[in-house]
């Protein structure tokens, strides 16, 4: 099973005044962890991310932050 | 103290270059977020090192050395190694071919392993040849001095130096973001790879619902709008099946019009498969909770570019993805410049440009020709990741036919058979069902031609691929086109 170990941090940062509601971030993001609300992107599933940066890549607005989180948190990998 | 080189991510590259430049008998230090070496790396669903890797026989051996001391799944534990499921307009299987099975090809030298096991033992490996490892410690910037890097700052504020940092530090590279070296991707061209995987209660479990074959492909017309789309299914120990989508042929702006992400229109469409609920309906969750998910960009995030001073980038940090391929090759092309201790920036530039090139030698004492390999210079040939196909088609609004010819071009010569070798890149990443499926096709386009890009005569090829499945099944291998 993917584990998670808490994230004491919020390590995904999405600066709602830059988000330009393109919807990037939803598509790219196979763990749903986007939601459009009100034209504007949210984060509504943080425990869900792979961490693959693959959103800030793809934020053309530079709305998205994706740091790895602390030390020994996040996800934990079982099979690849 | 100052070490030679500072290796940021314990990853399959991560460690494949500290075992390398260990060995050479530099100082390294290897820092690995992850409280295990392993916890944080996805993917791969394949390992056939000599295949794949043929022109790297140390890394072959170093591959090899460790999946012999993890558990493994060999060809061999089921009747066919491969199996290629052809997937009609209407998601339905209407044709099966198997192309390899164990003992007629490389092949029977493939095995499926879970990724966090091969790294846990390679990161041991690199430590034996005298590497040093901290776990549980995180990397948040480097240290940086004018245009030069001249190492790294961990989470505890610790300010390690060294001669050479090497960021593999994953997709999410703090080293090349902090380097100034990560560039946004153009979502219309850009692939990713998201992966499911499902849990069987045993190994055995798992092969009575997989009929003879341990690596599956569908493809390759699965994913609307397009007709292209390779989705594989792999076994793994522990009764675990990994579900592989790469968005490799389908360019994401059709996921914008579909308004929906890679799950909804690559997996789900493969659960409605007969063939694979079949498979997959005795596992626990199926089809909503997969038991873990992966996902990754591919060839990785994009960078301005791989190196600075005092700095290389590789792996899935470093915008090329696989296992353990730009590890290797990085640390083989800055071995002579760490003795030279020349590490600038014009030195290092010559890493995107080095390629793994075969020549035929004349051995006299053996009177035979043979392959020679070396890291060497060769001039930059358009080299396109297979995956980039379908963006590359789009953008550049080229043919299949002359996709089919970047993705030979960007794949292994050897196995691509390529009519002059030399001028090929050398790519460690090549999904063998893709490029499969990839080769068949433009056996198919030889044929056909364009009547393959229309969409009404796909019953035609059809029945031409049926009236060779006897020739298929009875060869056991694939005649190859090239
Ligand atoms: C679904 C899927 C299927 C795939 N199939 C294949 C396949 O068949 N064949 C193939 O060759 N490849 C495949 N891949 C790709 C392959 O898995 C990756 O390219 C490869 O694992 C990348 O290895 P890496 O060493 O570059 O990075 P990773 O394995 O991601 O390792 C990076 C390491 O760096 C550490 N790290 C990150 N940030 C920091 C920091 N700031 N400080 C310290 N440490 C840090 C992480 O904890 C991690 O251990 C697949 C990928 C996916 C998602
Ligand atoms: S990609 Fe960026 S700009 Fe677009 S919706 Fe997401 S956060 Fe907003
Ligand atoms: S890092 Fe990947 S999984 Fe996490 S939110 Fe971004 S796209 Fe989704």
């Amino acid at each position: 099973m993917s584990r998670w170990n808490k994230v004491p941090e919020s390590f995904i940062i999405l600066d709602q005044d830059k988000c330009t509601g393109c919807g990037n971030c939803i598509i790219i993001c196979g763990a749903n962890v986007f939601e459009l609300k009100d034209k504007k992107a949210v984060i509504s599933n943080l425990n869900e991310c792979l961490e693959c940066g693959n959103c800030e890549v793809v934020c053309q607005a530079d709305a998205i932050q994706v740091h790895i989180p602390k030390a020994g948190t996040g996800i934990i990998y079982e099979c690849g | 103290m100052i070490y030679d080189v500072i290796i940021v991510g314990a990853g399959s590259n991560g460690s494949t270059a500290a075992y390398f430049l260990a060995k050479e008998g530099f100082k390294v230090l290897i820092l690995e977020a992850g409280n295990t070496p392993g916890d944080k790396c996805h993917g791969a669903t394949e390992y056939a090192p000599g295949i794949i890797f043929h022109s790297r026989p140390e890394l072959v051996a170093l591959q090899l050395k460790v999946i012999k001391q993890i558990p493994h799944l060999h060809p061999g534990d089921l009747g066919k190694a491969h199996y290629y499921y052809y997937v009609n307009r209407d998601n339905e299987v209407v044709f099966k071919s198997c192309s390899v099975a164990p003992g007629t090809t490389g092949a029977e030298e493939s095995y499926g392993v879970n990724n966090q096991e091969f790294v846990r033992v390679l990161t041991e490996e690199a430590v034996k040849a005298g590497a040093e490892l901290r776990t549980t410690t995180k990397v948040t910037d480097v240290l940086r001095e004018g245009d030069v890097i001249k190492g790294v700052i961990t989470e505890g504020g610790d300010k390690i130096q060294s001669r050479l940092t090497i960021g593999a530090d994953g997709r999410i590279s703090t080293v090349a973001k902090k380097a100034g070296l990560l560039k946004k991707w153009d979502i219309n061209v850009c692939c990713y790879h998201y992966g499911e995987a499902w849990k069987f209660r045993s190994d055995e479990e798992m092969f009575e619902y997989v009929e003879h074959a341990r690596h599956m492909f569908f493809g390759p017309t699965l994913t609307p709008p397009k007709p292209w789309g390779a989705c594989t299914m792999g076994l793994r120990p522990g009764g675990i099946v990994t579900v592989n989508a790469p968005t490799s042929w389908t360019p994401l702006s059709s996921m914008i019009a579909a308004k929906n992400n890679s799950r909804h229109v690559y997996i789900q469409n493969l659960y409605k498969l007969m063939e694979v609920k079949r498979m997959l309906r005795v596992c626990e969750g199926f089809p909503h909770k997969p038991y873990q998910r992966q996902s990754t960009f591919l060839p990785g995030p994009p960078l301005e570019k791989p190196y600075m001073a005092g700095l290389i980038i590789c792996g899935d940090a470093g915008a090329v993805g696989g296992i353990c391929s730009t590890g290797e090759k990085a640390a083989r092309f800055v071995t002579p410049l760490l003795q030279s201790d020349n590490l600038s920036d014009e030195a290092l530039a010559g890493y995107t440009t080095a390629r793994y090139r075969t020549d035929i030698a004349r051995d006299e004492k053996s009177k035979k020709n043979k392959p020679t390999h070396e890291l060497s210079e060769v001039s930059p040939t358009r080299i396109v990741h297979w995956s980039t196909g379908a963006g590359y088609m789009e953008k550049y609004d080229c043919s299949i036919d002359e996709m089919v010819e970047n993705m030979r071009l960007a794949a292994v010569p050897h196995i691509m058979g390529a009519p002059n070798p030399q001028k090929c890149g050398e790519f460690g990443y090549i999904d063998m069902g893709a490029w499969l499926i990839a080769v068949k096709m433009s056996h198919l386009l030889k044929l056909y031609g364009p009547i393959l890009q229309d969409p009404t005569m796909f019953p035609q090829i059809m029945k031409w691929v049926q009236k060779n499945e006897q020739s298929f099944n009875e060869k056991k291998i694939f005649d190859h086109p090239f």
